[in-house]
Parts: C-alpha cells; structure tokens; sequence
C-alpha cells in the first residue's frame, strides 16, 4: 500500500434514490491505489444500488460527487467512466448472446486503452490471464455470459478486471455462488490487481472471501449508510456477532 | 434516359456501393406492360420449345385471372403498376465465358460489386445476371467433369431440354400463386444445376443478380437438382440502383432434393429501397435429404417470401434459417413453409429479425403435418429485436396438426435492446453505439455463422451501415 | 372458388320485439343500426384466419331470429351453494334472479337488460361492427340481463349466470364493475337437451378503475348444439381482470373471448381449458388488446382432443403504438389423445412499439410416452394413467383460478374423462 499516493477513488455525499424512495443517504469513501476496502452489510441494506449507482446505471439518480484519480466523473456515462479506468463487477453479469467473450473484451480493451490492440497480442495476453484464473481457453469463444455458471460468471468478470486494468474497481458480491476452489482463483485475481496498484472495493455480506483477501478497510454499510469502519478485525466480529448489534448505529445515522 | 438517382434512407453508402447505375444501353426491350405479345416476343426472342411457349401464355392468363393477394401488406401491394414495368430488357448481344469480353458498360457495373474478384477467391461457379439476361458465366473446370451441370435457366433448357421438362414447375406450378404465375409467363435468367448421383460440391456456386433501368422487372427462374446423395450449395445475393420509382423482382426458386441429398440455398438479398421483391422459393426433399434455406433480407422495400420445404420422403430434414432487416419505410414479410408428407420427417424454422424506425419486419409461418406423418417433429423460433417506438413486428404462425404422434412447438419473443445489457457493456468503456450494434451483431450471430466468410463480414459491414444513427 | 349460395337472414320484426319486452327508444335503434350494419349480410371471408377452420354460415340462425314464436320454459335450477346473485335465463327471457343479503346491502344491480334505461354502454365493447354474429345479436337479442356491482363493493360469493340454449337462443350480458369493486362472476352455458339448439351469445364487460373481476365463461352444452360466443371487457387504469373460458359441450362451437387493457396498469389474464372428444369442433379465438403503456397480460389455454374432434386455436396479442412498458405472454398448449385427432394453432403477436416484453409459445404433441410408463409402473393401469396426465396437463391452467370456479371445472373434466 501506497500511503503518500493520492486517491484514486473517492466519493462523498452520495444519496441514490430509486423512484420514490432513497436507497443510499449518504456515502463517502476514500480509496487510495492498491488499496482493498470492504463494504460489508446486510441483504437489502443497498450496497448493490451503491455499486450500480457509482458506475452509473441509468435507473438510479444519483446525487454526491464522485472523483476519479482527482478528476470529476460524477456526470459521466458509464462508457466514459469506464475509459477514466473505473471497473464495476456485477453480481447478476448480463448474457449477451452470439457475442463471444473474446470480441467483446477486444472491443472493450480497445475502448479503454484508446488504441485498436492487434488480435494477436491481445490473444495472446487473454490467454495468459485466462490462464492465471484457471479457465479452459475455449471459453474466449463462448457467448458472453450465455449459460454460464455463477462461478464461471464471476471468473469472467475477475478475467475483464485483469484486462482492463482499472484505477478502481468495484466488485459487487462477487464471491457469492462460488466454491472454494472458485473462490481461491476470484482472490487470486483480487490481490493481483491490488498489486497492481487498482485500488478496490469489495462489496459483499460474508466474511468468506476476505479469508483470501486483506482489506485494509473494513466498512459495515446498512439501510443505506456507512455506519462504522474499521480495520480487518471488523470483519471477524461481524461474522461472530452478526449486524444486530449495530442497529442502534445505523438508527443513529451512522459514526 | 437515365435519370437522377435518388438517395433512399438505407445507410450512407448503399448509393456509391451498389446504388449507382449505368447508362442505360441496350440491345433490345420489350414496350411496357404485360400482354400476350411481350410473351410471345421473350419467348420468340429465346427460340424456345413449344411446350415453354405454350407454358408462359398459359400462365399470364393465371396471372391475369388471379386477384391480388388479400392478405400481407395488401397497401404496399397495391401500389405495384404493372402497366408501366418492363418485363424483359437484354443488355448484351450474347452470354460471355470470359471477364474480358463482357461489353464495357456490364463489365463496369460487376467490377464495381466485386463479382470477379469474389470468383477467384473462393467460388466454384459463378453466373451473373444484369437485367433479364445472365451476361457471364464460369463453372470452373473439375466440376464439369464430375457431370455437374450449372448453366444459367436459358441455356438449360436448349441444352438440357429433357431434364428441364421433366422437373421445371413441378414444385412451383404456374397456378400456386399472383406472382408465381407472372414469374412463369416472362421468366428469364436464373440458374439451373444438376448435380449427379453421389457427387459432392464443395464449394459454393454463386449468382448475382443486378437490376440495372428504371421501371423493370427481374423474373429469374432457378431449378437445382441434387441427385441421390449428392451435395450442393447455391448462394445468391442482390443489388440495384436507387431510383426513384420502384422496381419489381418476382423470382421463382425450384429445389430438388432426390434420396441423401443435400441442397443449401444461401440469399443476401439487398435491393435498394424501392425494389418489390416477391419471391416464391419451395424444395422437394425425398427420402433422408436435407435442405437448408439461409435467407438475409436487408434491402427491398417490400418482400414477400416464405421459403417452403415439402418433406415427402421418410427422416427427410427442412430447414429455415433466416433474418430480416426493416428499416424506416421498409417491410419485411418472411417466413417459411414446413410441409410434413412423410413420417420421421423434420423441420426447423429460426427467424431473427430487426425493426428499426418506422421498419415493420412479420413472420408468417405455416407448419403442417399431414395425417399418417407420425414421428415428425418440428420446432419453430422467433426472435424479434425492435429499435425505437415507432418499430412495428408481427408473428403469424399457423400449426395445422392431424397426426396426433408428432411434436410441434413454436415460441416467439419480442424485446428491444436491453437496458441492463447496454448498461454491462458501457461499463467496459463501450460506447453507446458501438454497444448496441454489438447487440444486434450478437442476435444474429446464428445466421452469419452459416455465411461462407466474405458474405459474413459483408453481412455485418451491412448491419452496420443499416445501425448508423440509432441512437436512443 | 366455390358458388357457395348468397346468404339470405330476414329480420322482419325488430320493432315488435323490442315492443313486446318493453324496450326504450335508446335500444331500439341500436337494433336497427345492427340490422343495417347486416344487411345485405355478407360471410367473412375464409381466407381471413378467423374464420379458416369454421364456416361462418354454420351460425346463421335458420329461420328470423326476431320473429316472437313461442317461448319454451326452461328447466328450474336448484342452487346448492352460497351465491351473492344467480340468474337463469331461459327461453329468450330471465327467468329467476336471486340476491343475497350482502349483496342486496351494497346496492349490486341486476336487472332485465330490455329495461334497461339507457343505452350507452351496451354496445360499447362489443359493436355491431365487431363481426357478422355480433350484429345479428345486436339486432335480435333476447333474454339479457344487467349486473351492475357499485363503486368500492367486494362480494364474497360468485355472481352465477346460467344461460340454457334453446332451439335458437340470442342472449346478452353486460357485466359492470365500479370502480374498485372486486367480485367473480360465472357466465355458465348449458341446455341443448333435445340433440339440437342454435346460440349466438355476446358479452361485454366493462371493469372499472382499480376493480378486481375474476370472470368465467363454461360451456357444457348437450351433444347437437351449435353456438357462437363473444365476451369482451374494457379494462379501465389500475384494473385486474382474470378470464377463465372451460369449454367442454356442443357439436360446434365458437368463441370469441379477450380484453381490451384499455388505462395504464391494466392486468388481464385469461386461462382456457378445452376439451374435445367424438367429432366436436371447438375454435377459440382469444384477443389482448394493450392500448396503453405499462399494462400487463398473460394467457394461458389448453386444450385435449380424443375421437376424431378438432380444434382451431388463434390468439392475438396487440400492442399499440405508444403503449410503452406493456408486457404480454401467451401460450397455447395442445394434447392429441387419438390419431384422428387435429389441432391448429395460431398464435398472432402484432406488436406496434418497441419497450415492450412478449413472449408467445405453442405446441402441439401426443401423450409422453414416458410419463406413461412412469405412471404404469406404479400400477395404474393405462386408461387411468392416460387420464391422469390429462388432468394434471389441464389442471396446470386451472390452478390459477378463484378456489371455488377451480373445483368446479375440475369436478367437469374428471366427469369428462371418465365418460371419454
């Protein structure tokens, strides 16, 4: 960990309504490179719609400031984030059939490096990594996400983090559905990235992943709040004493 | 004579790549309209048969007789002038056999399509037709030794006249419909192939056909035989100037699928926008053949075409596999046709297509199976991609089931571009457009996995151009 | 094409009848508008699909559905369960209407549709123009009966129409649900019993804004009877409304049910089980109408064919432009029990706007053979195991109807089966 670097991610003031009813009331999180965070929380307390919401999706208003290495981003279509070296893995990744996974993280490395990258340098480099996360190299010819597995899923979504090479990525309960030989291979992707300067967020409910993953921060998010943080041993307690205990927290708005 | 081409909203390009025309010079046309003379003078022009003579008058007078089509797009229909089409318009003196001597101004038309280039690379035979006549004509070599038999449809018939006779119209009388029966009185052009017992084409035969004066009708006839166990595949694409009035091309396709045989039939049909294209295509299969329809409807401004596959041997096998692509103005009304004869038979129908703007894109299906057919089965499914409000699809499938042993199932979907799957791609950085036509080339990606690659990459540059500015 | 004879239908006397029940002048010229709108009568077309599988000229009455002849008195009708209304109508007039306590408290209305004051919405969801049988109905009804549920009214038991097919029978209901009212009501069809009966019978239903109106349709009509049904509702903003068609008697019979999803959040459901036996024609044809955005339907129909019957099923799902967010499903389903058996299926998507969601899906397959011999290898013998599946395949559908309504058809399709 890099503690004179600059952040590369931070946000504040983030509320995210949908519709009617607001989901997050208020968020703010630093993350500096290299760093891994936790954002650990009940279901339903609105860790997804954060994630979602920080990348942009259009269902939500999102209102708060979110800055990328220093730079706004808050009003950019997520394409644009995405190019700015932002990373979202989704917990429920989409199919897009007869598109295979090879073409399309071709097209996206192209759009996130800016320049076109020769087909036989990228094959080269999607093979490695497919490698690295112990998949089969047919799978660059399957359709994205198309009848995949949960745990092949998520291992596309850790081999898109290990191509794109982000600033910041924000993993959405991917390890949930995975067994332990998957969940080894999605830490294994997690920490190289750290490594490799990405700073990261890992949202999820169980303490499961983070037996792989040492997060310098761990944040106890509910019913739309970050309502404590701390460092790795929160995770512990938390999975000992579960939420109830910081319901009173959470009532009171947070630390 | 010629007069300005107009741009049709299709793309930016469609103009200077296929929409441009030649001046037009020729060495002989019939006056407008239809009547038993233009018959008798296509037929005397072509020193035809007596039965072939007596075949087109007698099918104008079906044609005459027979009303317009009740059903489809009856307001589209109805706007086709058949008084002031001309049914056949001859370019060239005679057929040539080598590039070179193909008169200049024809010559131009196909170089600029890229049709000899297309031969070198990767076709076994090629046939191009401009107007109503097929201008040249190459087979390469080892196929006819083998006995394989491609010719265009006017040299078919003096030269194969007994082997004509015996199949020509059997699969598509003159009377099976409007514009079968028109097809049937000025046919000219087209392809005919005979492939002998056992024998086996590996690679495509190609015909292209081109419409090339204002206010004319293409009428080509193709019949292809298969006999026992042998194995072709026949691949066809379309293109003409972008006029301002519409033109017609009403083909007929006869297929002919003897035991073990195997016919592809493989259409990128993209006429400019003001083209009528109605076409009646229908194979015969016989005992354990197989056919294979792959139909890619981009252009015209209306088609009507129901490729059809009469399955009348046992364990025989149809199959359609196709897309569509309306764009604003355009309607696109395909389908296929199933007809179980024959026990254990099979059948396969997978139609995409795309609505975009004011596009309408319909299915109209029939599957049917027929009583004492036990064993068949048959699987029909839709897919339906619309862009903007203004899109409009429709499915008209009709099962007719009298056997109670078969197994039919049908299932449509109508969707338009996901939001959730936009949003997943954007999030990689892809931007906006390029995401949705990654979408759209991911729906019909099972039809252009069937295209020998340069109609592939084709198709998708095609796709392309069709998705610039749909945005939204 | 064949001469087929021009059709000829006198309708002679259309003031006397609605004279003699004590119409309105408001009644009497919707009469006189259909009559006009039939004569000359001129058939559909049988290339049109609608009517591709039916001759259209089966249904013409033959005689001057008008003419006053005498009236036959329909059978009594003993009620053995707890009911907010019934009425019979028999013989081309009601015959009993019973209302319970409740239902007389919350102020439901059910009255003679002859005497009914005025007009304005008979007619509205089921025009003379809607088809030939829909105009001659209009022309020459007789025997309706209003039910009218007030704004806000739940009831608790079902309202039950039972309608008894004469030699010719022309009837007509106009169900009107208020605004947030929730209520079922079953438009039962039978009668028939002298081996023959024409009827040509039309519905509307109108469900007001955010009412609730489950609605069944069963016909159980004797051998010989050939009748035509047409039941349409208007579905107002926010309203649900759940039809459930079991179609089991007669010799030819054809409906014409739907909705028209006519506010934002409409709901509609249909479920239809069908099933057919000896040399019965049944053609369905089903209609689901989105004419505005964020409205919902899905259908559901079955159908099972033994002997040498044959059914026509067509469906239509239309989406109009501008009706954005509509989602609609549709399946048709069909089981041939015999070799002589036939099924044709046309289910129809017209979809005029993109954010949509619809889906449809048909089929058309014997008995699994597998499911047979699972059953049979745990002792049934093959008849029952035959009827289990049939059941269960059928049972799928009713399982989402009101508890009682799927007793009911169930308790008929075990009869069914047992006699088949």
């Amino acid at each position: 960990m890099n503690t004179n670097a600059k952040p590369t991610f931070q946000c504040s003031g983030i509320h995210i309504h949908i519709g009617e009813k607001e989901v997050v009331k208020g968020v703010d999180l630093t993350v500096l490179p290299g760093e891994i965070h936790a954002i650990m929380g009940p279901n339903g307390s609105g860790k997804s719609t954060l994630a979602n919401g920080l990348m942009g999706h259009p269902a939500y208003a999102v209102e708060g400031t979110v800055m990328l290495a220093g730079e706004d981003v808050s009003a950019m279509p997520p394409d644009e984030k995405a190019r700015k070296g932002m990373f979202l893995a989704f917990q429920y990744p989409v199919a897009v059939p007869g598109v295979t996974v090879a073409s399309f993280l071709r097209a996206a490395v192209s759009a996130v490096r800016g320049v076109d990258v020769p087909v036989r340098e990228f094959r080269k480099e999607l093979l490695a990594r497919m490698e690295d996360l112990e998949m089969d190299p047919a799978f660059a010819g399957r359709y994205l996400n198309d009848g995949f597995s949960g745990g092949e899923k998520k291992r596309v979504e850790i081999l898109q983090l290990l191509m794109l090479k982000p600033r910041f990525a924000l993993l959405d309960e991917t390890d949930s559905g995975l067994d332990i030989d998957a969940l080894k291979v999605v830490a294994k992707g997690i920490n190289a990235a750290a490594s490799n300067d990405t700073g990261l967020v890992l949202v999820t409910h169980y303490q499961r992943l983070l037996n792989y993953v040492h997060p310098d921060v761990v944040h106890v998010f509910m019913e739309g709040r970050i309502v404590r943080a701390g460092g790795p041993e929160l995770a512990l307690e938390l999975e000992e004493r579960g939420y109830d205990w910081l319901e009173p927290a959470a009532a009171a708005g947070g630390v | 004579m010629a007069s300005t081409p107009t741009v049709a909203d299709i793309g930016s390009d469609y103009s200077r790549r296929y929409g441009f025309h030649d001046p037009e010079e020729y060495f002989m046309r019939t006056p407008k309209g239809l009547s038993h003379e233009v018959v008798e003078a296509i037929s005397l022009l072509k020193k035809e048969p007596e039965w072939m003579r007596a075949f087109r008058h007698k099918a104008l007078d079906v044609f005459l007789a027979k009303p317009m089509p009740t059903w489809g797009d009856t307001a589209m229909l109805s706007e086709i002038d058949f008084d002031n089409i001309t049914y056949y318009v001859r370019a060239t003196e005679k057929q040539e056999k080598s590039w070179d001597e193909v008169p200049e101004n024809v010559k131009r038309t196909f170089d600029r399509l890229g049709i000899p280039e297309a031969e070198r690379k990767f076709l076994a035979g090629v046939s191009a037709q401009y107007e109503s006549e097929v201008v040249y004509h190459s087979v390469k070599e080892e196929l006819t030794k083998q006995g394989v038999i491609f010719l265009d449809m006017d040299s078919g018939l003096r030269e194969h006249e007994d082997l004509v006779r015996k199949h020509f119209a059997t699969v598509i009388p003159a009377a099976d419909n409007k514009f079968a029966a028109l097809n049937s009185a000025v046919w000219s052009g087209g392809s005919f192939i005979y492939v002998p017992k056992n024998v086996e084409v590996a690679i495509p035969l190609q015909a292209y056909f081109r419409i090339n004066a204002e206010r004319m009708g293409q009428f080509e006839r193709t019949l292809i035989i298969a006999d026992e166990g042998a194995k072709v595949h026949y691949i066809e694409g379309c293109t003409a100037p972008v006029y301002s009035t519409n033109s017609l091309h009403s083909a007929v396709v006869e297929l002919i699928a003897m035991k073990r045989a195997r016919i592809r039939y493989t259409t990128i049909q993209n006429w400019s926008n003001n083209i009528y294209n109605l076409v009646t295509k229908r194979a015969v299969a016989h005992e354990d053949a197989v056919v294979e329809w792959v139909d890619g409807n981009i252009g015209s401004k209306l088609t009507m075409k129901y490729p059809a596959v009469i399955l009348k041997g046992e364990r025989a096998h149809g199959e359609v596999l196709s897309i569509a692509f309306a764009g604003p103005g355009q309607h696109q009304d395909a389908g296929a046709k199933m007809t179980h004869l024959a026990p254990n038979t099979t059948s396969k129908i997978t139609s995409k297509s795309i609505s975009k703007g004011t596009g309408r894109s319909s299915y109209r299906g029939l599957v049917k199976v027929r009583k004492g057919a036990h064993g068949c089965k048959t699987s029909v499914q839709c897919d339906a991609l619309l862009i903007g409000d203004a899109a409009r699809t429709d499915t008209y499938p009709t099962m007719e089931i009298a056997e109670d042993q078969v197994r039919v199932e049908h299932e449509a979907r109508v969707s338009k571009i996901g939001d959730e799957q936009l949003f997943y791609l954007r999030s990689r950085g892809i931007r906006d457009d390029q995401a949705r036509l990654m979408i759209v080339n991911g729906f019909i990606e099972p039809f252009v996995k069937e295209l020998p690659m340069e109609y592939a990459v084709e198709l998708n540059r095609l796709i392309e151009l069709e998705m610039e500015g749909s945005v939204g | 094409m064949s001469a087929e004879p021009i059709p000829n239908l006198p309708l002679e006397h259309v003031s006397e009848l609605s004279s003699a029940a004590g119409e309105g002048r408001a009644l009497l010229a919707l009469r006189n508008q259909a009559r006009e709108a039939v004569s000359p009568l001129v058939l559909p077309a049988r290339a049109n699909h609608l009517w591709r599988y039916t001759n259209p000229a089966r249904f013409l009455p033959e005689s001057d559905p008008t003419a006053l002849t005498p009236i036959d008195v329909g059978p009594t009708w003993r009620l053995d369960e707890p009911l907010s209304v019934a009425a019979l109508l028999a013989g081309g007039a009601t015959r009993l209407v019973e209302m319970d306590a409740a239902a007389r408290k919350s102020g439901v209305v059910v009255e003679n549709l002859h005497r009914i004051s005025v007009g304005d919405l008979l007619g509205t969801i089921v025009p003379a123009s809607h088809g030939f049988l829909e105009a001659i109905n209009m022309a020459a009804w007789r025997g309706g009966v209003l039910v009218r549920v007030p704004a806000g009214v739940s009831l608790e038991h079902p309202i039950r129409l039972r309608l008894v097919a004469g030699d010719l029978s022309l009837p007509r209901v106009l169900v009107v649900g208020g605004e947030g009212s929730s209520f079922e009501v079953i438009e039962g069809h039978v009668g028939g019993d002298r081996g023959t009966g024409k009827v040509i019978g039309v519905s509307e239903i109108l469900v007001g804004k955010g009412a609730n109106v489950r609605y069944g349709l069963v016909q159980r009509w004797e051998s010989g009877v050939v009748g035509h049904l047409t039941a349409r509702a208007r579905v107002l903003t926010g309203a649900r409304f759940q039809m459930s068609i079991a179609s089991f008697g007669g010799t030819t019979f054809k409906a014409d049910v739907g909705a028209f999803l006519a506010g934002e959040g409409a709901e509609v459901e249909t479920y239809g089980v069908a099933m057919g036996g000896d040399s019965q024609h049944f053609d369905h044809h089903t209609e689901h109408i989105h004419e505005y955005g964020k409205t919902h339907s899905n259908l559901d129909f079955k159908v099972a064919l033994t002997g040498s019957a044959r059914s026509a099923y067509t469906g239509m799902i239309r989406i109009a432009p501008g009706a954005a967010g509509a989602e609609a499903y549709q399946e048709n389903r069909n089981l041939l029990l015999s070799e002589n058996a036939r099924a044709e299926s046309i289910p129809e998507l017209e979809i005029l706007t993109d954010d949509v969601r619809c889906s449809h899906g048909a089929t058309v397959s014997p008995l699994d053979p597998e499911q047979l011999f699972y059953l049979e290898s745990r002792g049934l013998p093959r008849l029952q195991a035959m009827r289990v599946i049939v059941y269960g395949f059928l049972d799928q559908t009713l399982a989402r109807l009101p508890q009682t309504t799927r007793e009911r058809i169930a308790a008929l399709v075990a009869a069914r089966l047992h006699t088949d």
